[in-house]
């Protein structure tokens, strides 16, 4: 069975409907798919102060007492990590990106050069392939892709990469579309 | 003229945002009749009033280091407080310095597109971003270069556009050094200033532990 961890960024009930729609078709694919699914809204989780004692004091393990553990071990054993965001101010929301921040643990502080790039050395033997589901009733190509490209980054940096990043509105027949393509 | 200067660091006072912040003030102060206010956004509250103060600047730099690809979360707690005045700041000259330990200006092209894209949200006018790529050690030439940049602002509001380049190191590996960058990481060369504190902190030993592991 696949394992799926969804990063649910919805900050309030706007798209309460939409979640609800989306439970629902995770629940017909249950024979082959092993999702578990984050709602930030409702867990408790600092921002990033910056104070890498997950690279350098404590290797691996951040040093703030809060539900980030929880995602942390999730993502780490997942095969396809997905943030989900509605738009915000051309953005996914601050909870979304609070998460990003908090993944470096599953990084090294070492750099190496990768792609031609400088990146960070892996901890991790395997990580998941990394989605983005982004909420957008209003369709906009042109910020989505500023949006994708954030990402598409970021899986580089995380020793991922994007397969699956997708324009939705908050609509039954997306939440099923969006479903079938985890 | 009045010049609001945010420091989106986590780390507030003690990170390299506030040291480039002192260099742009240190420019900006030779000009007559400015007057800089600094607010540090690692506090909750300081977002509420620094959302509040931008309303009726004419000037704002927002200063950041590039996290996981793009703003600090905070920044983005920060810049989702704008909200209420999308559209409406008219009289705004925004603009960004973003800096980043990795070397490469390139790191930080997507999220200087969409500070573009923010700027036009809030119907601002676009001062420009400043990448200070490498900022694991900011170089002395690097910070005459920012404190240059804040001498020049008062003439235009816009971050002059001939000088935004001289801030990164370089843009990105060239050909020719990616196979001597390859060589030095291979020999353990990059990486000696994180050894350094990983021995002073007692975790060399445990620096790949894999805690979430399988």
């Amino acid at each position: 069975m696949r394992k799926i961890t969804i990063i649910n960024g919805c900050s309030d009930e706007t798209h309460s409907v939409f979640e609800e729609a989306l439970t629902t078709e995770i629940e017909k694919h249950r024979t082959t798919l092993s999702v578990e699914s984050f709602k930030l809204r409702d867990m408790k989780i600092g921002y990033c102060t910056g104070c890498w004692s997950c690279w350098l004091k404590t290797p691996g393990l951040c040093s703030m007492k809060d539900d980030m553990p929880q995602i942390l071990k999730s993502v780490a054993v997942s095969d396809r990590t997905i943030f989900l965001s509605p738009v915000s101010m051309d953005f996914v929301t601050a909870q979304t990106k609070k998460i990003c921040d908090r993944l470096i643990p599953l990084v090294h502080p070492y750099i190496e050069v990768d792609v031609g790039e400088f990146h960070h050395v892996r901890r991790y033997d395997s990580y998941p392939e990394l989605g983005l589901l982004l909420v957008d009733p209003d369709r906009d190509g042109e910020r989505f892709d500023v949006i994708r490209h954030v990402f598409e980054r970021l899986s580089i940096n995380l020793k991922s990469s994007l397969p699956l990043s997708m324009m939705i509105d908050n609509t039954d027949k997306e939440a099923a579309n969006a479903v079938s393509s985890l | 003229m009045q010049y609001l200067l945010f420091n989106g660091s986590p780390r507030g006072k003690t990170g390299n945002s506030e040291i480039i912040l002192n260099n742009l003030i240190e420019g900006l102060s030779e000009s007559p009749d400015v007057s800089t206010e600094v607010i540090r956004l690692n506090r909750p509250s300081a977002r509420e009033e620094a959302a509040q103060k931008i309303v009726t600047a004419d000037c704002a730099i927002l200063v950041f280091p590039l996290y996981t690809d793009a703003m600090p979360g905070i920044v983005m707690d920060f810049i989702e407080k704008l909200e209420p005045y999308k559209s409406s700041l008219h009289k705004l000259n925004l603009g960004f310095i973003v800096h980043s330990g990795f070397p490469e200006g390139k790191q930080s092209r997507a999220v200087e597109k969409y500070l573009v894209r923010l700027t036009t949200l809030l119907g601002a006018k676009y001062a420009g971003t400043v990448i200070a790529a490498g900022s694991m050690g900011l170089s002395t030439k690097q910070q005459k270069v920012i404190r240059e940049l804040g001498r020049r602002l008062p003439e235009t509001l816009v971050f002059d556009t001939d000088l935004i380049p001289r801030a990164s190191q370089f843009e990105e590996l060239s050909k020719a050094m990616i196979p001597i960058m390859k060589f030095l990481s291979k020999a353990g060369l990059l990486n000696s200033y994180w050894n350094k504190i990983l021995k002073k902190n007692g975790a060399f030993a445990d620096r790949f532990s894999k805690p979430y592991s399988k």
